[in-house]
């Protein structure tokens, strides 16, 4: 029995396809175009206000859009030079006077004054208690509000001496914003949406989860933007962002794993870009229970850890080992000589045996890749404890509460510490100082906090806070330093590294930092 | 189609979309924490506990409950922690994109899922029908994941004939809709064959080819109405199928839709956008289905006069 039944349903099937897909192809001809620049990039932020979020996929995009008063310059030894500010002074230890460079224009058209940078650190924003103020805090916290002498001078003050002041004006949060774009808009969370600063590029649309799209900004008061226009798209593919930028859909493809950088490397027309940011990444140990509380277990766990292993079979050698917990660009906060606890298993097994180990079950929460390589670093160190001795069980759990809920099974978990403002305040003190969350009780449940910092740690720390000599403040570092090494109550890992897929026409250099920069001077074309 | 089977069937649609939306409810505040899924554990433990007291989060889970039923009686349905906005402003901006990818991988698994079917069926037993079927439970067979990747690598990286992600153009509708027409179409054909044999051993067939009828208006207006009763069952459940294919599928290809907001929602406990966007994903289902139930009675008189009987209307 036949039938021709299926040639008119094929017939419709034709139809419609011509009708759907039957327009002028194809889209990644955009990528011949410089002039729209295209990112892929693994999430985007929702919102672009920065005291709205705390996020390294936000600081990626705001610096091409938001300016403070100093900048960081990123390829000259992450000196501290102007911006928004024509030049300071420091009157005293914790007041900076900047005179304001004339004529910066914001994205609306209006002039820049001091009274901008005012109220960007004043009641409505930043001391709100319902907006800025609850995340920028830990950043900002202890400032004053600033202090308009005129129309193009201003005054910022901390509460304390401030050694880090100057950074704190160059970095994160500090981002000045229209203060009359701000009053217009509807509420701060429309505001936070439809942020208007001073950067090369304004912010035309955010399609949460979809796209950000910038335009460059005609009245930008520095070298105009080298693109007309940067769309940001989210691909949380790592395939289909790499299978983007080598079919010339996106000019760069953001957050590539290791393991792919050979494969991009080895295709004709894109190679791969990016190292180290300060940040490292670590495994916190809760010191509440009994067998962690022993702090020569502790030091075991760190001994038995061969980081430049992980480095070299994991990362290519494009990671670097640490010397304890501090980051190469502190400057002169780096304490070149103190190499931290570095690779030992024959002293790893002494101190085994000498706290008397018994094989007691060592729990070790590892979540599915919430770091890069998560999983495979935790499988190593799993065997690296085993081949000492500790039996370390590795339990893999979904998210942030499980990893972190205080109960009789939080033993070893995963954490990163970025080097804010790339100073050992930003690192030691702000994750291991007595505001750090790991030492609240209560935060993730239960009574007691993940780990007991002897108390010379905060002293030393005080003293980092509040000397202005150089060599007092390096000294405090050292004695930090040694005091987590000694209690052992984290574990240095390695650097974080960031990589990207590039484009062979595009001329790019990645930052030791989160930051794409996307301006003048730092992307150009073949 | 009795009122007391309609009131029946829209009071047992309501049910269930009340039960998923509770369940989701409690399931999701009692495995994460939004505030550290959102900002990570690198967050001051004074911002911590603003933000739990702020999103009401600080509260007992019956008490936040009540409060959300009591806000959806005011057409409050919560709003993003992520961006501020309104959450079901946040999930119907998403909407058209998913309905689009729906209703071309509906068409193009109708148009290839029911003719292969048919096609099939009418060539019972032969290298054709076991080449079809061959082809379908292959088609089945092979998880959207593995199927999207496998195009990506094909069609974007090796020949660079297509887009790699996105949903700008007609062209980006291709792969996606390909992944997730491949699986539904196949379960089409295999139903529709099956629908379609049974019918075609029918005694009415037999009788209308010995009345003399010509195959072709046997086929056409006897063998397959017949055999869309079945058919039209497992339309409800495609409903479902797409939508959790079309979950996968968003996020392989980055598709802007309702599928992928969903991913990253729960991935953040961003719940008011959870909730909502498991009320439009349950309602849509349970509404395929009500229409389901509906249309079985009125293509199968059967039906309709067992219902009739049931509610005691029947003769």
């Amino acid at each position: 029995m036949k039938t021709k039944l299926i040639t008119p349903m094929a017939l419709i099937g034709m139809f419609f396809f011509t009708l759907l897909f039957g327009t002028v192809l194809p889209t990644n001809a955009d990528a011949d175009s410089h002039r729209d620049f295209k990112v892929a990039v693994q999430k985007l932020p929702a919102v672009l206000e920065p005291m709205r979020v705390n996020s390294n996929v936000h600081m990626r995009i705001l610096f091409n859009v938001g300016e403070s008063l100093l900048k960081i310059d990123y390829k000259n030894g992450f000196k501290i030079i102007p911006s928004l500010a024509r030049s300071w002074k420091r009157l005293d230890d914790r007041t900076i006077e900047f005179k304001l460079r004339k004529g910066v224009k914001f994205h609306n058209g209006e002039e820049m004054t001091a009274e901008d940078v005012a109220f960007s650190f004043g009641e409505e924003r930043f001391f709100h208690k319902k907006r800025g103020w609850i995340l920028a805090q830990m950043y900002l916290g202890h400032l004053n509000k600033p202090e308009v002498i005129n129309r193009y001078t201003v005054r910022i003050s901390a509460k304390r001496t401030d050694f880090l002041l100057e950074k704190r004006m160059a970095s994160y949060m500090s981002e000045i914003i229209s203060k009359k774009a701000f009053l217009a808009a509807k509420d701060w969370e429309t505001w936070s949406r439809n942020i208007v600063c001073t950067g090369p590029y304004k912010l035309v649309e955010i399609k949460t989860g979809d796209y950000i799209k910038l335009e460059a900004f005609t009245g930008y008061w520095g070298k105009r933007a080298p693109v007309d226009s940067i769309l940001f798209k989210s691909i949380p593919e790592v395939a289909a962002r790499i299978a983007g930028l080598k079919t010339g859909e996106y000019h760069i493809a953001t957050d590539i794993p290791p393991d792919q950088l050979k494969n991009i490397d080895s295709y004709r027309g894109t190679s791969t870009v990016g190292g180290p940011i300060p940040n490292i990444r670590a495994v916190q140990i809760d010191t509440t229970n009994k067998v962690l509380g022993n702090k020569e277990i502790r030091q075991a766990l760190a001994m038995a850890v061969d980081r430049q292993l992980i480095v070299d079979s994991l990362y290519y050698g494009r990671a670097t080992v640490p010397n304890g917990f501090q980051v190469k660009m502190s400057g002169n906060m780096w304490i070149e000589d103190f190499k931290g606890l570095s690779y030992n298993p024959k002293k790893a097994k002494a101190l085994i045996r000498k706290a008397g180990y018994k094989g007691e079950l060592i729990h070790y929460r590892v979540q599915p890749n919430y770091y890069t390589l998560e999983v495979a670093t935790a499988e190593i160190l799993v065997e690296m404890w085993k081949a000492v001795g500790l039996n370390v069980k590795m339990e893999i759990v979904d998210n942030w509460s499980q990893v972190l809920k205080n109960d009789e099974s939080r033993h070893l978990v995963n954490m990163s510490h970025t080097a804010f403002y790339m100073d050992p305040e930003g690192l030691l003190w702000r994750r291991m100082g007595p505001k750090s969350p790991f030492r609240f009780p209560n935060i993730y449940g239960g009574k007691e906090p993940f780990c007991y910092v002897p108390a010379a740690f905060d002293e030393w720390g005080q003293q980092m806070l509040t000397t202005t000599s150089k060599q007092k403040r390096r000294q405090a570092v050292r004695e930090m330093l040694k005091i987590v090494d000694s209690e052992a109550f984290q574990i240095s890992l390695h650097t974080m590294p960031i990589f990207y897929g590039i484009r062979d026409e595009v001329n790019w250099t990645p930052y030791p930092s989160e930051f794409m920069d996307l301006m003048a001077g730092n992307l150009s074309f073949k | 189609m009795t009122g007391r089977f309609v009131i029946q069937k829209l009071f047992r649609a309501l049910l269930t979309i009340w039960i998923i939306v509770t369940f989701v409810f409690i399931v999701m505040r009692m495995s994460g924490d939004s505030v550290l899924m959102i900002f990570g554990p690198d967050v001051d433990p004074n911002a911590m506990e603003t933000l739990r007291k702020e999103w009401g989060l600080d509260k007992p889970i019956w008490q936040q409950y009540l409060y959300y039923i009591g806000n959806i009686f005011q057409g409050d349905l919560g709003k993003s922690y992520l961006d501020g906005r309104a959450a079901f402003d946040v999930v119907m901006e998403r909407l058209p994109k998913t309905l689009s990818l729906m209703g071309v991988t509906a068409i193009f698994t109708f148009l290839i899922g029911i003719p292969a079917g048919i096609f099939s069926a009418l060539h019972h037993n032969t290298r054709t029908d076991r080449a079809t079927m061959t082809l379908a439970v292959m088609g089945l067979s092979i998880p959207n994941f593995f199927l999207g990747v496998l195009l990506i690598l094909l069609f974007s990286v090796t020949w660079q004939l297509l887009p790699s992600a996105g949903s700008e153009s007609a062209l980006h509708f291709i792969m996606p809709v390909i992944t997730m027409a491949t699986a539904e179409a196949s379960v089409f054909a295999r139903f529709t064959r099956s629908a379609m044999l049974e019918v075609l051993n029918q005694p009415y067939i037999r009788t209308a080819l010995a009345k003399g009828v010509p195959w072709k208006t046997v086929v056409r207006e006897h063998a397959f109405p017949n055999a869309a009763i079945p058919t039209v069952t497992i339309a409800g459940f495609f409903v479902g199928s797409l939508v959790v294919g079309g979950v996968v599928t968003e996020n392989v290809f980055a598709w802007p839709g309702v599928g992928r907001l969903l991913v990253s929602a729960v991935a953040n406990r961003d719940l008011a956008v959870v909730q909502m966007a498991v009320f439009l994903i349950a309602f849509s289902m349970v509404a395929a289905n009500l229409v389901v139930d509906f249309t079985y009675g009125w293509l199968d008189p059967r039906v309709r006069d067992l219902r009739a009987e049931n509610s005691g209307e029947g003769t």
